[in-house]
């Protein structure tokens, strides 16, 4: 199955959707990069495939198909000779993301970063690391080598997971396409099946910049998100979840998956110990959004710094004592990147006819405007 | 006598002059015994940089053998991966005694007790209970043991054996003790020195083995001590980052593993990695070093020799003693040394 084109009823259902900012919501006191997006921090680029196929009821292994994968390349070179200083954190573990042991062992990440659904990631796996070796057949001859980073969500309620749709070409478009600029968002990639808050959702991303003492410093995030209940929905610590209650998916699936994935991309000069930390404040603008981080939750955050890390023995870091800004803008950008999961996505129907709803923007701006949040 | 005046070696590399954790440039170690009502016990003071040094942050890396080790400073060693405390081994009855102390002497050095002047305090609590009592222990330790032992620092040789803290371990159904080794490595025209200092308490008579060989294999019968404990300190004056005194730390365990000191049956074990290199603040940066992957793996292999030998010139220096109804003997160089070296000779 060739990932399709946008169809027209798909670029009517985008074009409503906007960004958090463009509904004139702001979260956070700190500037955003120019596209709001991870893909502000110099060299990182972020290319989806989406598979959208089919109606009606599930077949195993023909559809509907709501599902995709996500790369996130962090910057344009070699990825396994110019390593980058990495770190993770797990908020809750009920999740996968592969070639953590490799960050955790060297504090590095030396691969790319894919976002997919449950059932996907061998099959996403097994294509990158046949992408890696293309580019270099004998990166796995190094004593401690870097595997694939490959994340996941359940798509189940809209997607059939059992069939598997992603395959090593869609991987392969998706690495091959990766691109700076501006960010798709909502159904996209490996968010394309996904929910939050009983809302539609999937891909979001948000950056912000430092002013001094960081000067020019830029942190971006991405998330697949995929968690959360209505009630607990805050934007902006309003309630929104409280005030629109309606609009509940329309599904028969018992099975309530929830799970976000986070990747923070810097170019401060950070050390794995310090990214780590980076990773804890994700967790933190998810519980500005509301979320509680569920028992049933895997929620996996992958940090990285694109500053060169080229084995000199000598070089300069962030100091602790400056890094607070930093936390700020993870948080910020965190928060945000969810909320604008939320409201890119469009209304999404898939098997057996099950429906998720958009969070409707005309209603989240008279909400945010009834409490004071907008002018 | 120490293991090498036996004529037995531990690994392949270089020792430093004093085949101690002070021969790591700035390293000092102070003991201080407690001997009141009836206590064989004590405290050691390891200083990571000269004591004259007012600030100085220094990155460290924790690993836990098994864990449930009672350790203070464990959040700012974990989460920022530095301290700059003196590390305070002691009984566990003593450890918040000991904080206190280590507090007191913090806020001398600094009245806001930042992270680069000795807060928060490394106290780690070895527990000495075969041999003395923990009420004992809790009734008799005042923070003048712990001054004593900052006071009675060792820059050069460091006393091994049952002295400071080491006085109440036992290990191996045997006397245990303190002990320390040291090696040194040449890497691009630079000399690197990694230096261990542990605390042997724990160890199953049957499981101690001396270069991989099993010296005492037919003292299954001795004494048999609960619980084991046992603390491991590598300092290396190589730049390392965290994440590198970290895997550092992990690597210097095999080297407990093979001298046999865990076991299943070990209740609480740690080791903690340190690098004396300095972090120089340069306004909002710091300038930091690293060495590359393969200089770390040969510190690690430095650092698993070094404590496999630190653990045996520890009980090597041990006396033998009766206390709180137990008796206990020091390990005596016998015959193994003969049969050690023959094995080894034998093995090449």
């Amino acid at each position: 199955m060739a990932s399709l084109p946008l169809g027209s009823v798909r670029l009517l259902a985008n074009a409503q959707r906007r960004r958090l900012r463009e509904l004139g919501i702001r979260i956070g006191y700190l500037q955003t990069g120019p596209n709001n997006a991870i893909t502000d921090v110099p060299g990182v680029r972020v290319g989806h495939v989406t598979l959208i196929q089919g109606n009606g009821p599930l077949t195993v292994g023909k559809g509907p198909v709501r599902t995709g994968v996500t790369a996130i390349l962090p910057h344009d070179g070699d990825l396994v000779r110019q390593q980058l200083y990495a770190a993770d954190f797990t908020l809750n573990g009920n999740g996968e993301m592969t070639g953590l042991g490799y960050v955790r062992r060297t504090g590095r990440l030396g691969a790319p970063i894919l976002f997919t659904n449950t059932s996907s990631v061998g099959a996403v796996y097994d294509a990158a690391l046949g992408w890696m070796l293309e580019k270099d057949p004998d990166f796995l001859r190094t004593p401690c080598a870097p595997v694939p980073i490959v994340g996941e969500t359940w798509a189940d309620f809209l997607n059939d997971t059992a069939g598997r749709h992603v395959q090593a070409q869609h991987v392969r478009e998706a690495l091959e396409s990766a691109r700076s600029g501006v960010v798709v968002e909502g159904c996209v990639g490996g968010g394309t099946g996904m929910r939050a808050f009983q809302f539609k959702a999937g891909i979001g991303t948000a950056s912000r910049q430092l002013s001094a003492p960081n000067p020019g410093y830029t942190i971006g995030v991405v998330v697949q998100a995929n968690f959360g209940r209505r009630a607990q929905l805050l934007v902006d610590g309003v309630q929104v979840g409280h005030e629109i209650p309606d609009l509940l998916p329309e599904y028969k699936a018992a099975h309530d998956g929830n799970s976000l994935l986070v990747a923070i991309a810097t170019d401060a000069p950070l050390l794995p110990v310090q990214l780590r930390r980076l990773c804890k404040r994700a967790g933190i603008g998810v519980a500005r959004t509301g979320g509680i981080s569920s028992h049933g939750s895997g929620d996996l955050v992958l940090a990285f710094s694109t500053a060169s890390v080229d084995d000199k023995p000598r070089f300069l870091n962030l100091s602790d004592g400056t890094i607070n800004p930093i936390f700020q803008a993870v948080v910020e950008a965190t928060e945000e990147a969810i909320l604008n999961s939320l409201t890119t996505a469009y209304t999404m129907v898939g098997r057996d006819g099950n429906t998720i709803h958009a969070l409707p923007l005309d209603r989240l701006v008279q909400v945010m405007r009834a409490h004071g949040h907008l002018k | 006598m120490r293991l090498r005046d036996l004529g037995v070696d531990i690994g392949v590399k270089p020792v430093g002059m004093r085949n101690g954790i002070t021969d790591v440039k700035g390293i000092s170690v102070g003991h201080c015994a407690i001997a009141e009502s009836g206590l064989v016990s004590g405290v050691t003071v390891v200083w990571p940089y000269p004591a004259g040094v007012e600030k100085r942050m220094l990155f460290v890396g924790k690993w836990s053998a098994i864990f449930g080790d009672d350790m203070t400073g464990l959040g700012v060693a974990e989460d920022f991966g530095t301290f700059s405390s003196p590390i305070a081994l002691v009984p566990s009855a003593a450890v918040g005694r000991a904080y206190d102390g280590l507090i007191q002497h913090g806020i001398g050095r600094d009245p806001g007790l930042s992270t680069s002047t000795g807060w928060p305090p490394v106290v780690i609590g070895v527990n000495d209970s075969v041999l003395n009592p923990p009420a004992t222990s809790f009734a008799v330790f005042r923070e003048d043991h712990l001054e004593q032992a900052m006071k009675n620092l060792e820059v050069d040789e460091v006393s091994e054996g049952s002295v400071g803290v080491g006085r109440g371990l036992c290990a191996f159904g045997l006397r245990g003790g303190v002990g320390t080794s040291s090696r040194v490595l040449q890497s691009d025209e630079q000399e690197f020195t990694v230096g261990a200092f542990t605390a042997a308490n724990g160890g199953e008579a049957g499981d101690l083995c001396v270069d991989r060989y099993p010296i005492y294999t037919n003292r299954r019968d001795v004494f048999e001590q609960r619980p084991r404990s046992f603390v491991a300190l590598i300092a290396t004056d190589a730049p390392l980052i965290p994440l590198q005194c970290r895997q550092l730390a992990l690597r210097a365990i095999s080297g407990l593993y093979r001298v046999g000191l865990i076991s299943a049956r070990t209740d609480e074990g740690i080791a903690i990695a340190f690098s004396t290199f300095p972090v120089e603040q340069d306004g909002a940066h710091q300038l930091v070093g690293r060495v590359s992957d393969d200089l770390l793996v040969e510190l690690s292999a430095a650092a698993e020799e070094c404590c496999e030998e630190a653990v045996l010139n520890g009980l090597l220096a041990a006396k033998p003693l009766t206390a709180n109804g137990v008796r206990l003997e020091s390990l005596k160089a016998d015959t193994w040394p003969q049969t050690v070296n023959k094995f080894k000779r034998g093995a090449q």
